[in-house]
């Protein structure tokens, strides 16, 4: 198992039947991942370091992995599909309560609410463990 | 903004999240219609816990929002079956696009994905900050940057922005 801290931000597009993966559910507990296995690509990896993940060596998800995500400022975890395939931002070296990470996830307004309980942070820390590896 | 719901309530089983627009609203509580759906949901407020919002950086335990406004909640199902509100936005959006005007103290953004308005104006709070809460300085924006915002909608096409990142 691959553990690794990253940024989290989050997005409002997914409408139940769209995204990369074709089921995008803004009302489901789901992200989008900068590096899609399937012939989708790494969006990040010309990025440089940021705290120990660089984007040439983001590990690659799956449409319909499953991760477990801990949001590092709440301490609160979850499993969440991958169901998208997006990079909010570029590259972005995000801190926030302590923690740097590199911008590679975008949650649904469901899975982000989860986790915080509002919008207030915009992007949040967060560890991801690849429960396949 | 910390969470407040108690820990026994706040599990994945009780969790619910729900966007649409209000078609009823008291002190007790309200009725949101979720957006693609005919069946609304009602949900109360309890004052030792629900937080709303509307506009700026700023929460409030004072009841906000009107019939036809924009909601998205975050809420836990009671041992009473209640739906108990956590918190409550009231028009809240994010907008990602490019710079393509700035005007004295607005920035006109050209949106790639919306499916609605992909022009949007955008004006900020007095307390705007960035994304690693430091206040804006407008001067740093620049047309064909990449934003991400996140604000009040106060008409269609335009929003009060709290919280901006521009690169």
């Amino acid at each position: 198992m691959a553990t690794i801290t990253v940024s989290a931000s989050y997005y409002s597009l997914c409408d139940g039947s769209n995204g990369a993966c074709g089921d995008c559910n803004n009302n489901e507990m789901q992200a989008a991942w900068a590096n899609l296995a399937g012939g989708y690509g790494n969006n990040v990896s010309s990025c440089g370091s940021c705290n120990g993940v660089s984007g040439s060596t983001l590990f690659a998800l799956s449409c319909g992995e499953n991760i477990e995500v801990t949001d590092l400022c709440e301490g609160i975890g979850s499993e969440v599909t991958i169901t998208d395939h997006d990079s909010p931002g570029g590259c972005l070296c995000d801190s926030q309560c302590g923690y740097e990470g590199l911008r590679v996830m975008d949650m649904t307004e469901y899975t982000f609410y989860w986790f915080e309980g509002s919008y207030t942070r915009g992007h949040i820390p967060v560890s991801v463990d690849n429960l396949d590896d | 903004m910390p969470i407040t719901m108690p820990e026994n309530l706040r599990t994945r089983e009780r969790y619910r999240f729900v966007k649409g627009k209000i078609t009823s609203i008291s002190n007790a509580g309200a009725t949101i219609l979720p957006f693609g759906s005919t069946e609304a949901v009602d949900v109360v407020f309890d004052s030792k816990v629900t937080q709303f919002w509307k506009g700026g950086l700023a929460h409030t335990s004072t009841v906000t929002g009107q019939v036809g406004d924009q909601a998205t909640v975050g809420a836990f199902l009671d041992d009473n079956g209640h739906i108990v509100v956590e918190t409550l936005y009231v028009n809240h959006e994010q907008v990602r696009g490019n710079i393509v005007k700035v005007d004295q103290d607005t920035l006109v953004v050209e949106q790639r994905l919306a499916t609605l308005n992909p022009q949007v104006n955008l004006s900020f709070t007095k307390d705007a900050v960035d994304f690693d809460d430091k206040p804006v300085d407008f001067a740093q924006f620049k047309v064909g940057q990449f934003v991400i915002a996140q604000g009040e909608i106060l008409n269609p096409g335009e929003l009060e922005i709290y919280r901006i990142d521009a690169h």
